[in-house]
């Protein structure tokens, strides 16, 4: 699996000028907007994109078809490509956070310590999500199919939540007290449950990613 | 080493039914024109392809039983696949260092000189022939048992294919190593392989050791008239022409004593393959 990690690590070399660009909208999206929050959130995200992104390199050419010759299993292909996204993820999270919080320093903003709490574990969790969501798809489609597979999952995604949302409207629920109280008077809890949900939802992403890769063919 | 037996995959429009056998020691070729089932038959031995039915065994297990040891003992060559070519050989080096306990670095390295593939550069930007040079000389790089290679020789000018062909030669010098090798330049496997597998359809067709492939069959040609009273007995294949008719035997000597007034010719492999293939039963 190391393998496997200096691979991917070294694709992304590549990719210096991506990495530059990020920057840049760091510095413009907390110096100009003056919003830490969303600088954060973008550049995790965006880095756990990035896993996406070596899958497609390594499906370049049909390239998978010849990694799979090396000595790596396919579930082990698929576990580091996990771990990969979640160590990516994290690097960005903590690289953004120092650039976002030098910045804020400079421009004398206030970001208070909370707040970065908060945006940090909603970042862990989106990006729990994402990869979730779109590893399997890529690996089932590859990187051209994959990209309308992602965008019906996220729409069907939005229909979902609005079909609930009505649903709940209709049977009298308001959704804007159960919200405040999980996340006003309940908020250890509602996190933790949450965090145990983001957990078990990327354990069944991978199971689900492993099966497609032993039974994709090339 | 390798064993297919009765190995069926059946595609639309397509069927592999294949059972061939690389014995330890051996250089076992596979031909046949394109389209014919080679690489379906290196992707099924390998696991990249699942059959439908039939038995593969690589060192005694079956391909998705091989662990990661196993598969350090096999160096591979993919016609259609190769390395990302967004990475460096540079890159590939310390993968290939962790992937392979007995990775040569050094020799590999140096091999890489030789052939004159740039270090730095990404292998997308690399010529056809330089990607199969990179993926020899990683297949023989740490220490394999059996190498695997479809069509390594695709897209190299003769000098490099002379080279990479002495370097297979001498990786066979070692005891306990096969090679299973297809390529379309039957010259390279003629004067490379012990024993010929030939495809046509997805089945195997003919098998024979190259040896006896070269001394005992022989293309015989002749007058309808000579045709007319020839002893069949051994003809493979036969085939109209224009001056009357081409017959392939595995009995060239036969015709050679009972028939001397027919021209009888030695036959490459690629007139083999051509009359197997074209010629009637």
């Amino acid at each position: 699996m190391k393998a496997m990690l200096i691979k991917d690590v070294n694709l992304l070399k590549g990719q210096k000028q991506f990495f530059g660009m990020l920057f840049l909208m760091i510095i413009m999206f907390t110096v100009i907007q003056s919003d830490p929050t969303f600088s954060i959130c973008y550049v995790t995200l965006m880095f756990a994109i990035l896993t996406l992104t070596t899958m497609s390199y390594d499906d370049y050419e049909n390239g998978m078809c010849y990694l799979l010759t090396l000595p790596v299993s396919r579930r082990e292909y698929v576990t580091e490509k996990y771990l990969f996204g979640m160590l990516a993820s994290l690097s960005g999270l903590v690289g953004s956070s120092l650039v976002t919080v030098a910045a804020a320093y400079i421009k004398r903003i206030v970001y208070p310590w909370e707040e970065w709490t908060a945006t940090a574990i909603s970042c862990i969790i989106l990006l729990s999500l994402a990869l979730a969501v779109t590893t399997p798809i890529q690996l089932k489609f590859g990187s051209e199919k994959s990209r309308m597979a992602v965008f019906g999952v996220f729409a069907l995604g939005s229909v979902a939540v609005f079909i609930i949302a009505k649903l709940c409207q209709a049977a009298g629920i308001d959704i804007n007290a159960v919200l405040e109280s999980a996340f006003v008077e309940n908020l250890t809890t509602t996190v933790w449950g949450i965090c145990v949900m983001a957990a078990a939802v990327l354990a069944v992403s991978w199971w689900i990613s492993v099966r497609v890769l032993e039974k994709r063919e090339f | 080493m390798l064993r297919l037996e009765n190995v069926k995959k059946q595609y639309k429009g397509f069927c592999l039914d294949c059972s061939l056998e690389v014995k330890e020691g051996f250089v076992t070729g596979l031909v046949g024109k394109n389209g014919a089932g080679k690489s379906t038959a290196f992707k099924t031995a390998l696991g990249l392809v699942y059959a439908d039915s039939g038995h593969i065994r690589i060192f005694g297990k079956e391909p998705k039983e091989l662990s990661s040891g196993d598969k350090e003992k096999i160096g591979v060559v993919l016609a259609d696949s190769g390395f990302s070519g967004y990475l460096t050989v540079k890159n590939l080096i310390p993968m290939l260092d962790r992937l392979y306990g007995g990775f040569k670095k050094e020799e590999f390295i140096q091999k890489c000189g030789e052939f004159e593939l740039p270090l730095d550069k990404k292998i997308k930007e690399f010529s056809t022939g330089m990607k199969r040079k990179l993926q020899v000389l990683a297949a023989i790089s740490h220490e394999a048992e059996l190498l695997i290679l479809d069509e390594p020789t695709a897209g190299l000018d003769v000098v490099a294919r002379d080279e990479l062909l002495g370097l297979l030669r001498e990786y066979m010098e070692t005891e306990g190593r096969a090679i299973l090798i297809s390529s379309h330049i039957s010259g390279d496997l003629e004067g490379f392989c012990d024993d010929i597998y030939m495809i046509d359809g997805g089945r195997i067709i003919l098998h024979e050791e190259t040896d006896v492939l070269l001394s005992n069959y022989g293309l015989l040609k002749m007058t309808p008239e000579q045709y007319s009273v020839l002893d069949k007995s051994y003809i493979l294949r036969h085939k109209k022409e224009e001056f009357g008719y081409s017959c392939l035997t595995d009995q060239k000597q036969f015709y050679q004593e009972n028939y001397p007034e027919l021209v009888i010719e030695r036959g490459s492999i690629d007139e083999l393959i051509m009359m197997m293939i074209r010629g009637e039963k």
